[in-house]
């Protein structure tokens, strides 16, 4: 059986560990046959732009590439937190669906699960 | 080259930057793996991954990635089996040099 779960990214790629451990646990659901859906919001943003490769950790923008190999294709971005930073969505790397406030309300009502990184 | 260089626990190297080939061939002993075409070119494969992706993969992205790069022949998880049997992602990480698959499970 398929839960619908939801992952919430909210911290920026490098501020800490939580980036990286909500990818991790993303891909551990692939394994398992889930699909969980994938929103970054709030500083999480910060996940989906480009410039990340002059840091001594694990490129995070690298492995988000990876995630369609591991069956995760349905990502959005919460756009009011891009236009809050001066970001766009031309400016993403990866496809996002684009969410306001009223739908990303309603993708977290019709989870069964949802777990904020 | 070092005849030994750091490993973990089970085996996996410590540096990634210490692979070569010669080292591949004494760790797929090790494991009873014997390397022939085939199996370099899925040695290869998974270090190509890792360089793209920063990930040691885990079976099913790695038999994907396997189908976009290879082909569809051998992006089957029989194919790998077949080289490598038992758990081919966690056999070829090592024999590769990567660290251990991170979603090994």
């Amino acid at each position: 059986m398929t839960i619908k779960c939801l992952v919430i990214f909210r911290e920026s790629p490098y501020s800490g560990l939580r980036a990286r451990e909500g990818l991790e646990a993303v891909m551990a659901m692939a394994a398992y046959d889930q699909q969980p859906q994938l929103v970054f919001m709030a500083e999480g943003v910060w996940q989906l732009m480009a410039q990340q490769d002059e840091l001594e950790r694990k490129n995070h923008s690298k492995m988000l590439a990876a995630l369609s190999l591991y069956g995760v294709d349905q990502l959005f971005v919460h756009t009011p937190s891009l236009i809050a930073r001066g970001l766009s969505h031309a400016a993403l790397l990866l496809p996002c669906e684009p969410l306001d406030n009223t739908t990303l309300s309603a993708l977290i009502a019709q989870s069964h699960k949802v777990l904020s990184f | 080259m070092n005849p030994s260089p750091a490993r973990d626990q089970e085996g996996f190297l410590l540096d990634l930057q210490a692979w070569n080939e010669d080292l591949a061939a004494v760790i797929a002993q090790e494991v009873g793996v014997p390397l022939d075409a085939g199996h370099w070119e899925l040695v290869y494969l998974i270090r190509s991954f890792y360089a793209e992706f920063d990930l040691s993969p885990s079976m099913r992205p790695l038999i994907k990635y396997a189908g976009q790069k290879l082909g569809p022949d051998k992006g089957k998880s029989l194919y790998f089996l077949s080289l490598f049997p038992g758990s081919p992602a966690k056999l070829l990480a090592k024999i590769a040099g990567l660290p251990k698959p991170e979603n090994c499970l």
